[in-house]
């Protein structure tokens, strides 16, 4: 732990009416429109975010979720001064992101599913010595949390083979090792599991969750694969073209979108129901029937009705087997867009802008 | 099956047309490109020249058989030759071959080669306006110390021995291309086989002026009647007997590189397809 | 939390950088055990450049034999040689440590410059020295060779011990202002993205820079001194060894070129609020 410790709610990162707007030209198509492109280009804007507003606190783990070009991405880039933001102002570890110094730089780390940071033609030793002499660790540390990190992501004998030659699982364990390396505070994952396969992703997840725990690091998480946030962040925001459309904790969301379980009872293949006690078993703990199959009636419960409902559902049905389920997060999420769609929080997408 | 004939003039201008389209497509680039290259060199050239017949007394001093008059029209001709010769930015061929991609075109109804003679095609069509161009702007700069051909017969055989040389450019950068077929790097040959090119050609300095037996050596290389012949033809140094050689030299050089593209091709491709790529 | 300060201790900002090149240099040799024939092809492209400049000048001033002593706006066959042998070592030593400055269009435009912006260090210098060439060091090799040669060539005995003395300062500046040169071309991309402009100034510039600055029009040779001052990598250290220079220019020339290094960094450090990124 460093000197002059900071509080615990020490502010990491902190966003405040964030925007990034990107201008491109359009191409018009044809030999025609080439020729015109090169007297007078078509200027578009793309609004990629707007008024982000954005507070995290040392030790949060967050989870950046939204559809495909919702600007999660772009939204990484700011924070870690990669590109600057058109307005609002950035900061990160109390400087603005795009002036951090290499005492902040030290402490940030930043993996990006999409991109290599390590050297494609070298075997991952040969980049992690680099970075050691990048980030002037300690050769102890070094070769200690080499050897940790390796033996937990699981790829101590890769560690010699050439970048290119790894699978996609074994070089984006080796990404996540070399962003470890320095021991950051901060680390920003943007897809670090795209494509990856089950098992993969549960040993990448287990590694952050432990290293959250262990070392207290902040990190911010991007991913389509809702398990990897509900797994790995206790803290999420939904970003909706441009914009936050939610921010709470996990379990915030799924109250304010709904607290619903689902339990689907199978009961003894041809028996009776005794539909009159289902009914009245429902009416007393406030469920309904959801969907009825052969054999099967699944029944939507509010979460603190489930305590009752249980024992009284085996009074009154044949039980032969049954299954709570929390209504998985997709369906939330898919909630959230939609009913931001519809308070009408999404941007304009584009205006053109004509210039010669 | 009777339109073949038809069908491979018409894939070759329409390869031409999309060729054209890409070129343009980078306005910035183009007009530096294509203005500026080739054009620097000569020019230093002709102030290193300038320089170098001062400090001889200057006047009408005759260096290694050229007076400095005659130099400037050199350089002139040079700037509109340089535009002519083809580079070897026209090829990807190699790169095509790293990435695996030379098999899709195994199943065209179209040799490769054929698209690529297309691109010849379209660069030469192109590169003979701009030269043209290039011509009369120095023409109307300077006047009557431009390089002015001795007859318009003198510039088209002039310009026949420019475009057979060329030719030979692009067969020459063909082959290297193809060596990528058992290389990991050919551009550093490329590049190298430009500079023997202009330098073995007259480009640094004109052939006729070098010592007698580097003379004697280059006049047998095909980038000799590519650079410094022609010019010399139009500035009627060189006369008609001169210019039926050089058909003949290059016509032979067309011959032997014509016949090493296609053992490199075939070789290559075999190897290439044995490799499963 | 991390970055415990054990971690940075005593560790100076030369030394960090001189670190970071050791790396650098090392896995420029990890990776080159691979490609036997690009380094020999690369050597000998580079072997063909020298060898068509050497050419080139032995055949123009050769043209003198018969009688005219000529030289180039005052320089001789045999300052001329020392001339390109300064050039040559520039070239090399651009090859040797700069090689990724090819790469740097398309790298923006890929947004492959991502991981050097959030790792501590300037981002050109992480950038630009990554790809280290061992070919380029033979290139050094040989054209080091060539300057000594030249050197020794000028007279009776070798150089003397002012020449001595000069040489080291000389070489230094050649391979700052290389540095920063490669730098300025390159900045140009950031602020014109696709262009390749940065591409052509850089040749153009540099070809220019080949040949005694005396033989142009005053005008460009003052840019080329002061502006673009690619004088730094051949006339700047050739004159300086030749005594062809006053006392004030040899003094205050390196000022020049610092003042143009400043100017770069801040004006590559500005352009790079126009990189966009790319991909994700
Ligand atoms: N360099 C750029 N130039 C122009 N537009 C861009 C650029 N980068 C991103 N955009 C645009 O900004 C928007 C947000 O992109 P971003 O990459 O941040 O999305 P994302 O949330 O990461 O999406 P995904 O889940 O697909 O990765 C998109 O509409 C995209 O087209
Ligand atoms: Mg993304």
């Amino acid at each position: 732990m460093s000197t002059g410790e900071p509080g615990a709610d020490e502010v990491v990162l902190a966003a405040r009416r964030v925007g990034k707007v990107f201008k491109t030209f359009e191409r018009a198509p044809g030999v025609l429109g080439v020729l015109r492109n090169f007297v007078a280009r078509k200027e578009i804007e793309v609004a990629a975010l707007a008024d982000i507003d954005l507070v995290i606190r040392r030790g949060e783990t967050v989870g950046l979720i939204g559809a495909n070009g919702a600007g999660k991405t772009t939204l990484v880039k700011i924070l870690t001064g990669i590109v600057p933001a058109s307005s609002g102002e950035a900061r990160l570890l109390g400087r603005d992101s795009f002036q951090l110094t290499d005492e902040e730089k030290r402490r940030l780390a930043l993996v990006m599913g999409q991109k290599s940071q390590l050297w494609w033609d070298l075997p991952p030793i040969d980049s992690f010595q680099l970075l050691r002499e990048i980030y002037s660790i300690p050769e102890e540390c070094f070769r200690e949390r080499v050897a940790a990190f390796t033996r937990m992501l699981d790829v101590e004998d890769r560690l010699k083979i050439q970048l290119r030659q790894l699978s996609l699982g074994q070089r984006m364990k080796m990404e996540i090792i070399g962003a470890f390396l320095h021991d950051p505070e901060v680390v920003f994952l943007d897809e670090p599991t795209i494509g990856l396969d089950l098992v993969s992703r549960e040993t990448i997840r287990g590694f952050l969750v432990k290293l959250a725990e262990e070392r207290g690091v902040t990190f911010v998480l991007t991913s389509h694969d809702l398990e990897d946030i509900e797994e790995t962040c206790r803290r999420i925001v939904v970003l909706d073209s441009g914009r936050v459309a939610f921010d709470g904790d996990l379990d915030g969301l799924s109250r304010r979108v709904s607290g619903q379980r689902a339990v689907e009872v199978h009961v003894d293949p041809g028996a009776q129901l005794d539909e009159a006690r289902l009914a009245e078993v429902l009416r007393q703990h406030g469920g309904e029937v959801g969907s009825r199959a052969a054999d099967a009636v699944t029944i939507l419960v509010p979460a603190e009705g489930i305590r009752g409902l249980m024992p009284a559902l085996f009074d009154a049905l044949p039980v032969r087997d049954l299954s709570v389920e929390r209504q998985p997060l997709e369906h939330l999420v898919r909630e959230i867009y939609s009913s931001s769609e519809r308070s009408g929080a999404a941007l304009p997408r584009s205006d053109e802008v004509e210039s010669t | 099956m009777t339109a073949l004939p038809l069908r491979v003039p018409r894939l070759i201008l329409r390869s031409a047309g999309y060729e054209m389209r890409k070129r343009i497509q980078f306005r910035t680039g183009f007009f530096v490109r294509e203005v500026l290259f080739g054009t620097v060199e000569p020019l230093i050239m002709l102030f290193v020249y300038g320089a170098l017949y001062a400090s001889a007394g200057g006047g009408d001093v005759v260096l290694g058989g050229w007076t400095f008059d005659e130099i400037l029209r050199y350089v002139a001709g040079l700037l509109v030759v340089r535009k002519l010769i083809f580079h070897n930015r026209g090829i990807e061929l190699s790169t095509e071959i790293f990435e695996g991609r030379v098999t899709k075109y195994l199943v065209m109804p179209l040799r490769y080669f054929t698209l690529l003679q297309g691109r010849f095609l379209q660069y030469t069509l192109l590169q003979v306006v701009i030269a043209g161009l290039v011509w009369a702007a120095g023409y109307g700069l300077v006047g009557d110390r431009w390089l002015v051909p001795v007859s318009p017969t003198a510039a088209c055989q002039a310009l026949v021995l420019v475009l057979m040389g060329s030719y030979c450019c692009f067969l020459l950068y063909f082959v290297i291309n193809a060596l990528a077929f058992w290389l990991d790097v050919v551009w550093s040959l490329l590049v190298m086989s430009w500079f023997l090119v202009n330098f073995t050609g007259g480009g640094a300095v004109p052939v006729s002026q070098m010592p007698e037996g580097l003379q004697r050596i280059f006049c047998a290389l095909f980038p000799y009647w590519t650079i410094t012949a022609p010019i010399e033809l139009v500035m009627g140094r060189l006369e008609t007997a001169d210019f039926q050689r050089g058909v003949v030299v290059l016509a032979l050089w067309l011959l032997a590189l014509e016949c090493l593209r296609r053992l490199v091709w075939q070789r290559g491709l075999a190897r290439y397809v044995g490799a499963g790529m | 939390m991390s970055g415990a300060p054990a971690e940075r201790r005593g560790r100076g900002r030369i030394a960090w950088g001189a670190a970071v090149l050791r790396g650098y240099v090392r896995i420029g040799f990890v990776r080159k055990s691979q490609f036997r024939w690009e380094f020999l092809n690369q050597v000998l492209m580079d072997v063909c450049f020298y060898v068509s400049f050497v050419l080139t000048f032995d055949i123009l001033y050769g043209l003198g034999a018969d009688g005219a002593r000529l030289t180039l706006a005052g320089w001789d066959h045999a300052s001329m040689r020392v001339y390109l042998g300064f050039a040559f070592v520039a070239d090399a030593l651009a090859m040797t440590f700069l090689g990724q400055q090819w790469h740097f269009g398309a790298d923006l435009k890929n947004g492959h410059l991502d991981p050097f912006r959030v790792k501590p260090g300037p981002t050109a210098f992480l950038y630009f020295f990554q790809r280290f060439s061992p070919e380029g060091l033979t290139n050094l090799v040989i054209a080091s060779s060539w300057l000594a040669y030249a050197l020794w060539a000028m007279g009776p005995g070798g150089p003397s011990g002012a020449q001595w003395f000069l040489l080291p300062v000389a070489l230094t500046v050649v391979a700052f202002s290389q540095v920063f040169l490669t730098m300025a071309y390159n900045a140009v991309e950031l602020w014109v993205l696709n262009s390749d402009l940065g591409h052509i100034a850089s040749m153009l510039l540099s070809n220019l820079g080949e040949r005694p600055l005396e033989v142009y029009p005053r005008t460009l040779t003052r840019v080329l001194l002061f502006v673009a001052p690619v004088g730094a990598l051949a006339w700047y250290p050739s004159s300086l060894l030749l005594g062809r220079i006053d006392l004030a220019m040899a003094a205050g020339y390196p000022l020049v070129l610092v003042a143009f290094a400043w100017a770069v960094s801040r004006i590559f450090r500005r352009g790079l609020r126009n990189y966009e990124s790319a991909m994700g």
